[in-house]
């Protein structure tokens, strides 16, 4: 049984090498809704806690979350100003910040020791049900630039000018 | 030490360590001088006052600090740190072993609101 308890560990440890390192709960995403393409900019961005100010439009909407302890604004809320910078905004507005709470449950090995034989002690490893509670933050806001900017032109202007067709001409079953 | 003393220690300890408030900021304007305790807006009320946006303030706390009132308290502190006369939008979610607080820190342009929160 010792190997398989090596082998344990040593995905074990892997495992806990690779979280530490590499990965991230924090997720986001970004949508432009004013039909203008994506267009980056490169300055900085002044977040807004209670109101849109005046002199603004809204340009698209910024999600962003996380969980545990990378839920928090300061985590947050550099990503948040990253997303509205990618989008093109100058500001953004923080409509709402949202925790929740969900119960998980995970299998984990759990050790073991037993007595066998004669004054002897013997080791096992036993998968065991683990359930424990996880936070976390989303926090949603909008995009925004200032009137001045360009205006939004529509995404595909020679769509309105192009007639409408059936597919099928009338009298073959197409049209009224 | 004796034994009663180690119980005494450990129960102190766990008294103690068992809860945590944790607090976090996103500065939104130059600080203030600290000054009164400040008030607290719970989402839903709005002062009826021009006011200017300090400061984002988030409080977590752990374990048996994992209550309303602790959590609103450690958004307190943080905002009366930064000079801020009230915290608004606060809001406060709890689970089973942490409590989650935010608000927006503000300071009043003109005068405090005729009556409080």
């Amino acid at each position: 049984m010792s190997w398989l308890r090596q082998t344990l560990l040593s995905v074990t440890a892997a495992g806990a090498i690779v979280s530490a390192l590499g990965c991230t709960s924090v997720g986001s995403s970004a949508v432009r809704t004013d039909g203008m393409p994506t267009r980056p900019q490169i300055g900085a961005v002044r977040l807004y806690g209670i109101t849109q100010p005046g002199g603004s439009r809204v340009i698209g909407i910024v999600e962003v979350h996380a969980i545990q302890e990378e839920a928090n604004i300061e985590v947050l809320l550099p990503t948040f100003a990253r997303r509205v910078a990618e989008l093109g905004g100058t500001g953004g507005v923080i409509d709402n910040v949202l925790t929740g709470f969900e119960m998980r449950t995970e299998m984990r090995m759990q050790s073991y020791s037993y007595p066998c034989g004669y004054r002897h002690t013997c080791w096992g490893s036993r998968m065991v049900p683990y359930t424990y509670e996880v936070r976390f933050l989303t926090i949603q806001g909008r995009a925004i630039v200032p009137d001045s900017a360009p205006p939004p032109v529509n995404a595909s202007p020679k769509a309105a000018e192009v007639p409408v067709t059936p597919i099928m001409p009338m009298g073959q079953g197409g049209g009224k | 030490m004796s034994a009663w003393k180690v119980v005494l220690v450990g129960l102190a300890l766990g008294v103690v360590g068992c809860g945590s408030v944790r607090t976090y900021r996103w500065p939104l304007a130059a600080p203030g001088n600290p000054a009164v305790r400040p008030a607290v807006y719970f989402e839903g009320t709005m002062p009826q006052t021009s006011m200017l946006e300090v400061e984002l303030v988030e409080s977590i706390g752990y374990g048996t600090k994992a209550e309303v009132p602790d959590v609103v308290s450690g958004l307190q502190d943080e905002a009366q740190r930064w000079g801020a006369d009230a915290i608004v939008r606060v809001r406060v979610d709890c689970g089973h072993g942490s409590c989650h607080g935010y608000g927006v820190a503000v300071r009043w342009v003109t005068s405090p609101p005729p009556q409080g929160p």
